[in-house]
């Protein structure tokens, strides 16, 4: 029921979102790259985020060890309030997750009317293999190094209730982020 | 007595958000969802500047700008949104609620530091 360029403009999308969500401390990029399967590591977690419409489901996910030291990843030096605890990875993985699914979510609004998105759940990989299990007629997984010492996976899997056909290029993002829109 | 207030449930951006304005020399409080943050902000008037998220549990942020106004009265206090979200249907709510503008994440500090300090009242 996904057109062959819709599925191809959904997994460009998809690691277009990956590569800005990722970029490091100092601007870099993720290196994202296409895996037959996630294998996430024992004891990884994922971030799974949601977009829904009437005529689509679509169900990302974001496997990332635990233990992994966020504060490499944070362009903010330490923690704002002296009292509180850094960032735990879940939490980094959760916003950067949405940021992610945020991306995609206003892309496709661009094509389909009423999209929403949920917020993060953390659940363990080895919840995984499930995802192959739910209906689903577009699946991609990709693995996304951040760094040479942090290297995450990411699924991706869409059901459809009605014909998807749509044509996005990373070109034709027009969005800017980060910049205050005034009322 | 802050100036600004970062409301938002993710621990990362409250530090990202905050750490960036404070290290610029404004006083910053915090809450982590919408209930908080009129909880905050009902007592503490000091506040000039609202930096929120919109989707959050208990209570998201669109919410709490409409009960900022209609609950708290306070009619003063300049409300900026901080999302992913970029729905015109959501900026139209908030326009209703009065907030002054929209941030699409992720946050880019030195765009908006200038701004941020007239709507605290600093500049």
């Amino acid at each position: 029921m996904i057109s062959a360029h819709a599925g191809e403009s959904l997994d460009r999308m998809f690691v277009h979102s990956l590569e800005s969500s990722f970029s490091g401390p100092a601007g870099e990029r993720a290196v994202v790259t296409r895996i037959d399967q996630a294998c996430p590591a024992a004891g990884a977690q994922m971030a799974v985020l949601m977009i829904a419409s009437h005529t689509f489901r679509l169900v990302m996910a974001l496997h990332f060890p635990p233990e992994a030291d966020t504060q490499r990843l944070l362009a903010a030096p330490g923690p704002a309030d002296e009292n509180a605890a850094p960032p735990s990875m879940r939490d980094h993985m959760s916003e950067r997750g949405n940021m992610c699914c945020g991306m995609v979510n206003r892309e496709l609004g661009r094509f389909f009317a009423h999209t929403g998105m949920s917020t993060p759940h953390i659940i363990d990989s080895r919840s995984a293999p499930f995802m192959a299990a739910l209906p689903h007629e577009h699946v991609g997984h990709w693995r996304v190094e951040v760094d040479e010492q942090l290297q995450l996976q990411a699924s991706l899997c869409l059901h459809t209730r009605a014909p998807m056909d749509f044509e996005w290029q990373a070109q034709e993002l027009a969005e800017v982020t980060g910049e205050l829109e005034f009322f | 007595m802050a100036q600004i207030l970062v409301v938002d449930d993710s621990s990362t951006v409250r530090n990202e958000v905050g750490g960036f304005l404070q290290r610029n020399g404004l006083s910053v409080a915090y809450a982590v969802d919408g209930k908080d943050g009129l909880s905050k902000l009902g007592a503490d008037p000091s506040v000039k500047l609202v930096v929120c998220d919109v989707n959050m549990p208990n209570m998201d942020g669109l919410t709490m700008a409409e009960k900022v106004r209609s609950e708290l009265r306070n009619s003063a206090v300049n409300i900026v949104m901080l999302t992913t979200e970029n729905a015109p249907a959501m900026k139209e709510r908030g326009k209703a609620a009065g907030i002054k503008g929209w941030i699409v994440k992720p946050f880019n500090g030195p765009a908006v530091l200038a701004t941020f300090k007239k709507l605290a009242g600093v500049a």
